[in-house]
């Protein structure tokens, strides 16, 4: 683990309670108006992303009965769920099962949209793009939101305000 | 035992050896998006728990069971993994199954060999005693994992 772990660990913890990062501002298009975005730190990190296309084919070794994710992990974050008391361990199971088909599964619709170029490296923006894209992974918008340059926000507030000045 | 905020999230070694078997032979992945992808797990789980929970809750319950699970994954729109999970779970049940026989047999024979050395008489009695014992342990031994 990295010291970037420790050091947000409690802003981790948030994180995945309640879904949100400390200092965060929201980016999506039309829908609701237009909101700048970006998120701070958290999940930062280096940010290559050379290209290529391939095909993406499904992986055989997790159609087994065994999982690879430990189940006592897996069970320390439902625990930490509010609410949950108990969970009979063919739950636990399937939990920990269904987590590694997502990941899976998270992994091949990211790679896939990749910008269409030749494509060796999954990228941050990858995913984020995915998030953005598949209705099935909104719930993931607000933990992978996309990035953009701090002048970037900045003008978009300094034009945010003119609109509201002129009305 | 104490919950430190790093135990919140899955093994790294273990995430990025799904993600590569997910990829193409000769694709990498950045650190920034095996990071973010094991955070989407955790968030993954915790989404998928506080779903099926409902459904617990609806049935009056106070114990997530498997189907609970199921109906979480639909709800979610996750419906392409029942089929891949309705037969990993038939599998997990077997060798639980095959782990408890023999878990089963290893008592008895373990208190058989007991109650010989205290040289007891009238073994079937006691076999029924045991039999009665073994299934309360294992009755307690369930609650025990779930419920800790």
């Amino acid at each position: 683990m990295t010291s970037a772990v420790e050091s947000s660990a409690r802003g981790r913890r948030t994180a995945l309670a309640s879904s949100t990062t400390g200092f965060k501002i929201d980016r999506t298009s039309a829908r609701a108006g237009r909101r700048a975005v970006f998120s701070l730190a958290r999940f930062s990190g280096n940010m290559s992303a050379n290209n290529a296309g391939g095909k993406v084919n499904v992986s055989h070794s997790l159609n087994n009965k065994n999982v690879s994710l430990p189940m006592s992990r897996v069970k320390l974050i439902m625990k930490s769920s509010p609410d949950v008391s108990s969970i009979n361990q063919d739950a636990l199971f399937v939990t920990t099962k269904a987590t590694e088909l997502f990941v899976q599964y998270l992994t091949q619709c990211s790679f896939k949209n990749g910008s269409g170029k030749e494509k060796n490296t999954l990228a941050y923006s990858d995913l984020a793009n995915a998030a953005e894209q598949s209705e099935i992974f909104q719930f993931l918008t607000d933990i992978l939101p996309k990035k953009i340059l701090a002048k970037d926000y900045l003008r978009s507030l300094e034009e945010r305000a003119e609109d509201e000045d002129s009305d | 035992m104490a919950e430190r905020p790093e135990d919140l999230n899955l093994p790294n070694a273990v995430i990025t050896r799904i993600i590569k078997e997910a990829l193409p032979e000769g694709v990498n992945v950045s650190k920034e998006a095996r990071k973010a992808i094991s955070q989407a797990a955790s968030v993954f789980v915790l989404y998928a728990t506080s779903c099926a929970n409902n459904f617990a809750m609806k049935a009056k319950r106070k114990t997530l069971n498997a189907a609970d699970v199921m109906a979480a994954m639909e709800e979610m729109e996750f419906e392409r993994f029942l089929q891949p999970l309705k037969e990993a779970l038939e599998g997990f049940k077997k060798s639980q199954k095959g782990k408890k026989v023999a878990s089963e047999q290893k008592q008895r024979e373990k208190e058989k060999k007991a109650d010989a050395e205290n040289g007891k008489g009238k073994e079937e009695d006691n076999e029924d005693e045991e039999e009665r014992m073994d299934e309360e342990q294992e009755e307690e031994e369930d609650e025990e994992e779930v419920e800790n």
